[in-house]
């Protein structure tokens, strides 16, 4: 007759050495005695370099199959933006304008855009509209008056 | 307790300092009953080892948030239960695979050793175990795995202690039962 607690331990008999990898592994990530808090000098490289671990250890490494996959997208869309970022090279080697003809075009743009904004009349010289001046000064100069 | 009377002599406090042999002891110690826990409850080994190396590796560099030196094993299942409810959510896509309905929490009469399993039951056990759903399981595990009061298993799974009673009350009465039946 056996406990549950014996049935279950019999079970798992046989992962101990999985297990004390495990426990190695663990252990491989305490720091070295004595080292736990980093003094002035190597602090903020030591700080540095735990929160890139921390980061590791909790951000990347228990979803390590979905940051590789979106990596893999990543590249994908790089690879993709790329090949469309060559494309207009290609079309303007093939064809396209040559630049004494954009040049030209261009100079045209701009007399167009000059034309446009130039001023079509001459500015009006006559005297601008004289408008009420606000009750408080109409009251200051009547006291005065 | 016999798990009280060896927390007494883990050297919690030198693993506190970071002294690496007093890790390798508390690790060793809790090695296989984290494991066991954690697989019964996940099924799958490689993540099983996953969650024990993560729970390790979490309770070394959070040492210092444990208050007492003596809950330490409680503190790690703990750790490692909050590792399977993770494992669980990604696995379910859904929580309430761990809510049920809260049945009228009672007194339970057996201590984990009190139940005698016979080798040709030892399979019926193991079936009837996983057939439980997993609340009802995870509290049963950390009953008969580490002996933990109802008080430390409360702590571990983050519940209420009369859902405690409740699930280990109805866990170990399913379990009886069928024992009984195939006598």
């Amino acid at each position: 007759m056996k406990t549950p607690r014996e049935v279950l331990f019999g079970r798992h008999q046989a992962i101990g050495p999985k297990l004390d990898a495990v426990r190695r592994n663990a252990l491989a990530t305490l720091p070295p005695q004595g080292k736990a808090a980093p003094t002035r000098s190597d602090g903020r490289r030591g700080v540095l370099t735990q929160a890139m671990l921390q980061t590791w250890r909790e951000l990347i490494w228990p979803s390590r199959r979905v940051w590789a996959a979106m990596a893999g997208l990543w590249l994908l869309v790089l690879g993709a933006n790329l090949e469309m970022k060559d494309a207009p090279v290609f079309a303007r080697e093939a064809g396209g304008l040559s630049p004494p003809e954009v040049e030209r075009a261009l100079a045209e743009q701009q007399r167009l855009l000059t034309e446009l904004f130039a001023p079509t009349a001459p500015p009006s010289l006559e005297a601008p509209i004289p408008r009420p001046r606000p009750r408080s000064e109409r009251s200051a100069t009547f006291k005065t008056a | 307790m016999q798990v009280v009377a060896e927390c007494d002599s883990l050297p919690v406090r030198q693993a506190r300092a970071g002294d690496p042999v007093a890790w390798d002891a508390l690790f060793s110690r809790y090695q296989l009953p984290l494991y066991a826990y954690v697989f019964e409850l996940v099924h799958d080994e490689q993540t099983s080892l996953d969650i024990v190396q993560e729970a390790f590796i979490n309770a070394a560099r959070h040492i210092a948030r444990l208050r007492e030196d003596e809950k330490f094993g409680g503190w790690l299942f703990g750790i490692a239960h909050q590792k399977c409810l993770q494992w669980w959510r990604r696995q379910t896509r859904e929580q309430n695979v761990w809510d049920e309905v809260h049945a009228k929490p009672r007194e339970f009469e057996l201590g984990p050793d009190d139940l005698l399993i016979r080798e040709e039951q030892e399979a019926d056990f193991m079936a009837m175990l996983n057939q439980l759903p997993p609340p009802q399981r995870s509290v049963l595990l950390l009953h008969f795995v580490e002996d933990f009061s109802l008080e430390e298993i409360a702590g571990i799974t983050a519940t209420a202690l009369g859902t405690v009673k409740s699930r280990l009350h109805y866990a170990k009465r399913a379990l009886r039962q069928l024992l009984e039946e195939r006598k």
